[in-house]
């Protein structure tokens, strides 16, 4: 007998099945075609595509991501750019073959972009995300040339260029999506679903970010309905929190944690104290370690001690 | 069976934990931190003990169809050109990722966290065969470095203080400068950062484990934070997924389930940040990832627990809440249970892995509070099943030699329940006498265990069922 049939007869023995049981077959094959759903959270269901934005980033802003909001693909380098400034780093860039990045107008900035997958001695990667979920504010990327794995762990600053149109509201909305590109049954090498900066707590529970992938993620939306309130980014920050579910260009920044608290979309029914009380908790912390994993002066040469 | 174990010096171990101060210091982290995280997460979700009824069902369907789940799994993993090996034993499932080292002449693996790795003691097979296994999760990197076990099955060195890893980092980090700053835990996470990067860009073969394995797909799932897993799996040209048979979910949907009960009552985050579904090995045009993608299902005793009572306990998901909410987890930590799976699941599964004749120890260890199934996302009755190990402990001539001549005395007399009546009224009333001056006794004969550290309250009196026969005239 072989391993396999061994353990396969071990657990038919088990069940006290045989595996040639007719109906056992057809609740089995059943079951893997028809992909039925489960209990979903309300609070991604019913939304307006403007209310599951909102719901996007703000969970993707309390797992410790920053988020900045474009009107047009187009002026994605530019807000990039912003950022590997205001973090002090070299104004260069990683990034796959993915059109949705070989068409930006990179030359109106002056950021070095080169293509391929990382080897580990880049400051920052770029991505263009295959989708997002609004649930929980998690970005989903799928592997292969267009958008090497490499770059989603390996460089020390990661960012993801996301449609605001490639939003679902839950995970079982994303598996339509990849079902509808890839077939259903089959699967890209690998999708990878990241929420938030990489972080560890294994020493005394005390939450550290930058343990082993990046250290800050940076999403920029592109979002043409957002509402242009003002292009210069301070005052932007300033304003933030003023008017909910409403996205507008701009961005907040992880070297600013004490970036304004924004108010939380429509909390879903029940229990709106309890959670905004908890939220508040949780920021707190999350800013603690953001405090103390980004001291003032943040070389990019700190990456490797 | 190769497990060493000291679970049947469960005692012996317990008691030197409770007089290890550095230790009782960790573990305050324990029950400070994760319950509190928990219950803010599923605070903030109101559909959560719905899913976690959904979690319990998807599990205990897969089980009732593991043969036949087991079977689309493979052709699926298959189809996407990876191989699938069974894995009978521990002895097995090393001897399969051994030969695969072998023949592609690893000479260092990249380890992300994996608990099966620890049951079949993968590391130490690793070495014999001449491969360096180096664990990059910081945790596991931690207790490498110290050559224990872990003590918790989500933050390994949740025993540990900063100081202590501080002088592990000194001691084994030696070409950096000795005079560096290593207070800070934001200077320790940097150093194994860095001493990791070199590691996961040099090593020749990636060992994973898997939380969920889905049928529908051929697709292995692992959620973790640091992203170490993700280095582990890519960079090198070859990705092992170490799993038991039981980390099967039929689809997409059903994982997805599973996840949102999974991290909330871990670590009390929404989601991990990183989840990967991963399925097969590098594509034609793909310019990272394996080249080669293997699954080893490991069994190793899960497939004959799926005969009895002890099935409700295949539904784990390994998120610890139940050590996280244990009082005696609480007390004696994670290495006095002995071997790999501490706390209540440990106390259930330990039994069923390594025998009762070694693991009985571990069931006896519970006040019975009910606070493990209270959290359990798949909700397992593990008081229950606890309570089954100690039966069959019973029925097997196992328990020692005061607690069945106790038993059988208090047998004797449950079965006379008149003279249950009058025999304990008559102790009732004479230690009532006895005590009354103090109201609590120092030392009582038979009762050492008790009274060695604490007073035994004096009986007022009357007994229980007295008591209750009165309360039931009074209505």
């Amino acid at each position: 007998m072989t391993p396999r049939e061994q353990i396969l007869s071990t657990i038919r023995r088990s069940l006290g099945a045989t595996g040639a049981e007719a109906p056992r077959r057809t609740i089995v094959a059943d079951r893997l075609k028809g992909h039925g759903r489960g209990v979903i959270p309300a609070r991604a269901q019913g939304r307006s595509p403007e209310g599951l934005i909102a719901l996007f980033v703000e969970m993707a802003e309390a797992s410790a991501a920053t988020v900045a909001t474009v009107r047009s693909a187009d002026e994605a380098p530019a807000a990039i750019a912003e950022f590997l400034r205001a973090h002090n780093l070299p104004a260069a860039l990683r990034r796959g073959d993915d059109a949705r990045l070989v068409g930006l107008p990179w030359e109106r900035t002056t950021i070095d972009v080169s293509t391929g997958r990382s080897f580990g001695d880049d400051a920052a990667g770029v991505s263009a995300a295959f989708g997002a979920v609004a649930e929980t504010g998690t970005l989903a990327l799928v592997s292969g040339p267009d958008n090497p794995t490499t770059l989603n762990f390996l460089p020390d600053n990661h960012i993801v260029l996301v449609d605001a149109a490639d939003i679902a509201a839950t995970y079982e909305d994303l598996w339509g999506e990849v079902r509808g590109a890839y077939g259903a049954g089959t699967m890209p090498r690998t999708v990878n679903w990241i929420t938030g900066p990489s972080r560890s707590a294994d020493i005394e529970q005390i939450l550290l970010m930058g343990a082993h992938g990046p250290r800050r993620l940076h999403i920029v939306l592109v979002d043409p309905n957002a509402v242009a309130e003002t292009t210069e980014m301070d005052a932007t920050l300033a304003a933030a929190g003023s008017t909910p579910a409403e996205t507008r260009v701009g961005s907040t920044l992880a070297g600013d944690p004490k970036a304004p608290e924004r108010d939380a979309p429509t909390p879903p029914a029940g229990k709106p104290d309890r959670r905004e009380a908890d939220r508040g908790h949780e920021e707190d912390e999350l800013d603690e370690a953001l405090d103390e994993s980004f001291p003032a002066s943040d070389p990019p040469s700190q990456t490797q001690p | 069976m190769n497990a060493h174990s000291t679970s049947p010096a469960f005692k012996e171990n317990a008691h030197r934990a409770l007089h290890d101060p550095a230790l009782q210091r960790a573990l305050g982290n324990v029950e400070t931190g994760f319950i509190g995280r928990r219950k803010s997460a599923a605070d903030k979700l109101p559909e959560f003990e719905a899913l976690r009824d959904s979690a319990r069902d998807i599990k205990n369907h897969t089980l009732a169809h593991l043969d036949l789940y087991l079977e689309a799994y493979e052709a699926k993993v298959t189809a996407a050109g990876g191989h699938v090996h069974f894995a009978p034993t521990a002895d097995d499932a090393t001897a399969i990722v051994a030969d695969i080292c072998r023949r592609v002449g690893a000479k260092t693996v990249a380890k992300g966290k994996s608990m099966i790795s620890e049951e079949i003691e993968l590391n130490a097979a690793l070495e014999a065969a001449g491969v360096q296994p180096v664990e990059t999760d910081l945790g596991e990197y931690i207790i490498q470095l110290r050559g224990e076990r872990p003590s918790h099955i989500v933050a390994p060195v949740i025993h540990l203080n900063r100081d202590q890893i501080e002088a592990d980092f000194r001691r084994v980090h030696t070409k950096l400068p000795p005079e560096r700053d290593l207070s800070a835990p934001e200077s320790l996470l940097a150093e194994a950062r860095g001493a990791l990067r070199e590691k996961f860009l040099a090593a020749d073969v990636g060992i994973t484990g898997a939380n969920f394995l889905v049928a529908e797909t051929g697709t292995s799932i692992i959620v973790t934070n640091e992203g170490n897993g993700d280095l582990s799996q890519t960079l090198p040209k070859v990705h092992i997924v170490l799993a038991s048979i039981e980390k099967l979910v039929p689809t997409l949907e059903d994982a997805s389930q599973m996840l949102r009960v999974l991290a909330r009552s871990a670590t009390g985050q929404e989601i991990t940040v990183y989840t990967t579904f991963s399925t097969g090995p590098r594509r034609p045009a793909d310019v990272d990832g394996p080249e080669e993608y293997h699954v080893v299902l490991l069994d190793n005793g899960r497939s004959a627990m799926l005969a009895g009572e002890f099935r409700e306990m295949l539904r784990c998901i390994r998120c610890a809440a139940c050590m996280n909410h244990c009082p005696v987890y609480h007390a004696v930590g994670g290495h006095a249970y002995g071997w790999v799976y501490p706390g209540p699941m440990g106390a259930v599964l330990s039994p069923s892995l390594i025998g009762v004749d070694k693991a009985g120890h571990l069931p006896n260890a519970s006040t019975f509070c009910g606070r493990c199934e209270s959290v359990c996302p798949v909700r397992i009755p593990l008081p229950k099943l606890m309570r089954h190990w100690r039966e069959r402990e019973f029925e097997r001539n196992l328990s020692p030699a005061p607690v069945r001549s106790g038993l059988a005395v208090w047998g004797f007399f449950a079965r006379r329940p008149r003279l249950y009546r009058f025999a304990t009224r008559a102790a009732m009333g004479a230690l009532s006498l006895l005590g009354r001056r103090k109201g609590r006794f120092g030392a009582l004969p038979l009762a050492g265990g008790w009274t060695d550290t604490r007073d035994f309250a004096a009986p007022e009196g009357s007994t229980f069922q007295a008591r209750w026969s009165a309360e039931r005239r009074a209505r």
